[in-house]
């Protein structure tokens, strides 16, 4: 055999020395590999976006709705049930996730604007210790009420009552403190139509119906300048304490978390349409940061209904205050997630001692998501519960088969761009039939014949190749610089729209050279077969 | 030996029964009409084609048993060709025309010097950069021939090697391959049917339709006659 060093010489020669014929052989695979390439990279973006909206090691166990008559006969996920999950080998933990059963409506400010909204059906508890997503979401996100001995809780003078009857906004501290953001710019909508609308879909939210259908219904928001102050937040540490209108008392805000789909859901659905800023996890954060924890403080009218109009008047309600502590991977995903001691202790007090115990599902980490069959038909056989629908399953298979589409596009295409290559070194086989003979008469050996026209079609592939993904990439850049600008925001829009893993183009570039090789084989083949004299004899 | 081409009613027989032995040192003239075969016997001695049956040895190897690798490395090391077409690959300039057959073998970092050297012998130093298409015909054979000689081998085939030549420029090419097998001692064996190349020849053996007819005869009359062969 050749030498290598001189081997990779005259590929490099005869390959420069027909351009045309490169350029015709390469083109498929700079096509085909470019699509490769691109569809990978756009579908590796897409998953990692569903993974983070949808962890797909996390599943929720529910109770199969059964009635007997007009009993509810349906199985208590109580506490032994979780222990009992959490017993299982396939589980890394099993915590129970309670909904509030009881309407509640919310009231807060958000630079300015007096923001009215559904709880009751948004809300839910799970444990402290599932909710860890930073330091200071550790540190605040616990059961504040069930310290001990706490310094803080001093008799108060409650705020009075909002004269139109409605939940009182959480009133501010005495000193200012605050370091003003850009400016809103004014409101679109009139308030009449505002809260026109909103006596209209208040009533849809029904108590305890889980995580919302539709999330614009949920949220109110009144265009008026708020009353003149001339109550202020009494207690030590008013950034996290207030004065509980009931128990008369300073009382830590009831600290909860809220998912990144509901700042999504606030910018596309409030943001821009009432001129307020964007918000993003980072702007929480900075909210928090900068002007305190009382920034994102809001009041619930606990069992109180409606959140317009002449509203809650007979039933019996209270206020307590709550504050957002940050924002949560294990948030409800449309709605607020408090430590689970409140919703119990709540729904005690306004329902029954059932609904303080029942719990709505049971949030299961699976140590691999490959276990998740075994693990559903234990639960379905032995337990007599199921997983609760995963959206994020259906996403993952619809984005599997996409997957799976595009890469059968970019194989055909490959596949075609072999014929195409393994063609036309035939062709150029057979003129170059004089030059093999030549090349034999001098002493290439049979093996040598082939590697040169071997190694002549890797070359188209590593170049081609290469062209391949640089195409893809600088499709992927100006579709990025396109889109930031053209198209809309929407939920978890992406910065970059490819993720070009070292491992998709890596395999890209080893296909299409291992595919030329392929298709360059056959032709290798017959040059190296080729009797000498026969070919020498070509004139 | 025997060989034929094709198969069924195209079948021909090109050699029908070959015997021949060439001395080291020779320098021996294969003359005959087109076809008779004179060609695909020149190839087998090469070892660019293969006999149906037979034996043969060349230069101590057995050529049918010795395997490809073998037979490449005997051609690239050992044996010239030079064709009447001359063969030049018209992308490579004409030193790296001669250079080629150092591609096909390890070593050869003074292929450079070792080539202009050749080119030097055959008079054409000073075209080492040329392609052939700039070339006479004559020009170009001598280029063929000083590749042929790159390796320095100990036998040389030439097949036709006046055929696309004027008289004056086939004299000369004629008179160099004389001149190399009087003083280096190459063997050659040489396929021509022009009269003054086999003139040149110690031996002449002329072949008709796939035999050898005459082992020597009135066209060389200084030939010395040592060896013989067997139709």
């Amino acid at each position: 055999m050749m030498p290598v060093g001189k081997l990779s010489r005259m590929v490099v020669r005869n390959t420069l020395r027909s351009p045309r014929h490169f350029i015709l052989s390469a083109f498929g695979i700079v096509i085909g590999i470019g699509a490769f390439v691109l569809f990978l990279a756009l579908t590796q973006r897409a998953g990692e976006t569903l993974e983070k909206v949808f962890p797909l090691n996390e599943v929720e166990v529910v109770a199969p709705r059964v009635a007997v008559g007009t009993v509810d006969a349906s199985k208590h996920l109580d506490n032994d049930v979780v222990k009992t999950i959490a017993t299982r080998p396939e589980v890394a933990s099993a915590v129970p996730r309670l909904n509030l059963a009881f309407p509640s409506a919310g009231r807060g400010s958000f630079e300015g604007t007096d923001l009215k909204f559904e709880v009751g059906g948004f809300a839910d508890g799970v444990d402290a210790s599932f909710v860890q997503d930073d330091d200071r979401i550790k540190e605040l996100f616990k059961d504040w009420d069930a310290l001990p001995n706490d310094p803080n809780r001093i008799a108060c003078e409650p705020p009075p009552p909002d004269p139109e009857g409605d939940i009182l906004q959480s009133p501010r501290a005495p000193k200012k403190s605050k370091i003003p953001l850009a400016p809103a710019s004014p409101p679109a909508a009139g308030s009449g139509s505002a809260s026109g609308s909103a006596a209209g879909s208040g009533s849809n939210v029904a108590a305890g119906s889980g995580a919302g259908s539709g999330s614009g219904s949920a949220v109110v928001i009144v265009q008026t300048p708020p009353p003149k102050q001339t109550y202020f937040n009494p207690c030590p540490n008013p950034d996290r304490y207030y004065c509980d209108d009931t128990e008369r008392m300073c009382k830590h805000r009831v600290p909860v978390v809220m998912s990144s789909t509901v700042v999504e859901l606030y910018n596309n659905q409030f943001a821009k349409s009432h001129g307020m800023p964007m918000a993003d996890e980072n702007l929480v954060n900075f909210l928090i940061q900068t002007r305190g924890l009382s920034a994102m403080r809001f009041s619930i009218g606990l069992n109180a209904t409606t959140v317009a109009g002449s509203r809650m008047a007979k039933k019996q309600w209270r206020r307590v205050e709550a504050v957002v502590v940050g924002v949560s991977s294990r948030a409800m995903r449309i709605g607020v997630t408090m430590p689970i001691q409140y919703i119990e202790r709540w729904n005690k007090e306004f329902v029954n001692e059932d609904a303080a115990s029942n719990f709505s599902s049971i949030i299961v980490k699976l140590k691999d998501r490959n276990q998740l069959a075994p693990f559903s038909s234990w639960l379905v056989d032995k337990q007599g519960l199921r997983l609760e629908d995963s959206q994020g399953e259906r996403f993952a298979t619809v984005i599997f088969v996409i997957r799976l589409l595009f890469l059968i596009i970019s194989i055909a295409i490959l596949v075609i761009s072999i014929i195409n290559i393994g063609h036309n070194f035939f062709i150029q086989v057979s003129e170059r039939k004089r030059e093999i003979g030549i090349m034999r008469a001098v002493g290439a050996t049979e093996t040598d014949v082939q590697l040169i026209v071997l190694g002549e079609a890797a070359l188209i592939g590593i170049v081609g190749g290469l062209i391949g993904v640089g195409l893809a990439w600088a499709i992927g850049a100006t579709w990025n610089y396109y889109a930031a600008s053209a198209i809309p925001r929407f939920p978890f829009k992406p910065d970059s729209w490819f993720d070009f893993k070292t491992w998709i183009w890596g395999s890209a570039l080893g296909f299409s050279t291992l595919f030329c090789i392929l298709g360059g084989y056959l032709p290798a083949r017959r040059a190296a077969k080729m009797p000498p004299a026969s070919a020498l004899a070509q004139q | 030996m025997t060989k034929s081409y094709g198969s069924g009613t195209g079948k021909t027989q090109v050699l029908r029964g070959v015997s021949l032995d060439v001395e080291k040192g020779e320098l021996l003239a294969l003359v005959g009409q087109s076809g008779s075969g004179k060609s695909t016997l020149l190839n087998i001695i090469g070892g660019l084609d293969e006999p149906d049956t037979g034996e043969i040895e060349v230069l101590g190897i057995d050529t049918l048993k010795a395997g490809d690798a073998k037979r490449a490395k005997m051609r690239n090391q050992s044996i010239g060709f030079v064709f009447q077409a001359f063969n030049l690959l018209d992308h490579l300039d004409v030193l790296k025309n001669v250079t080629i057959p150092a591609s096909f073998s390890s070593g050869g970092d003074d292929a450079n010097a070792r080539g202009t050297e050749a080119l030097r012998r055959v008079g054409l130093a000073e075209f080492a950069h040329r392609r052939p298409s700039e070339l006479s015909g004559g020009q170009k054979q001598r280029v063929a021939i000083a590749r042929a000689l790159f390796n320095s081998p100990t036998l040389l085939l030439c097949d036709e090697p006046t055929g696309s030549l004027d008289s004056d420029t086939g004299k000369e090419v004629i008179s160099f391959l004389r001149e190399l097998n009087a003083k280096d001692g190459v063997t050659m064996v040489i396929v021509t049917h022009e009269r003054r190349v086999s003139s040149v020849a110690k031996r002449v053996i002329q072949m008709k339709d796939g035999l050898i007819t005459e082992g020597s005869d009135e066209h060389s009359p200084e030939k010395p006659g040592e060896s013989e062969s067997h139709a």
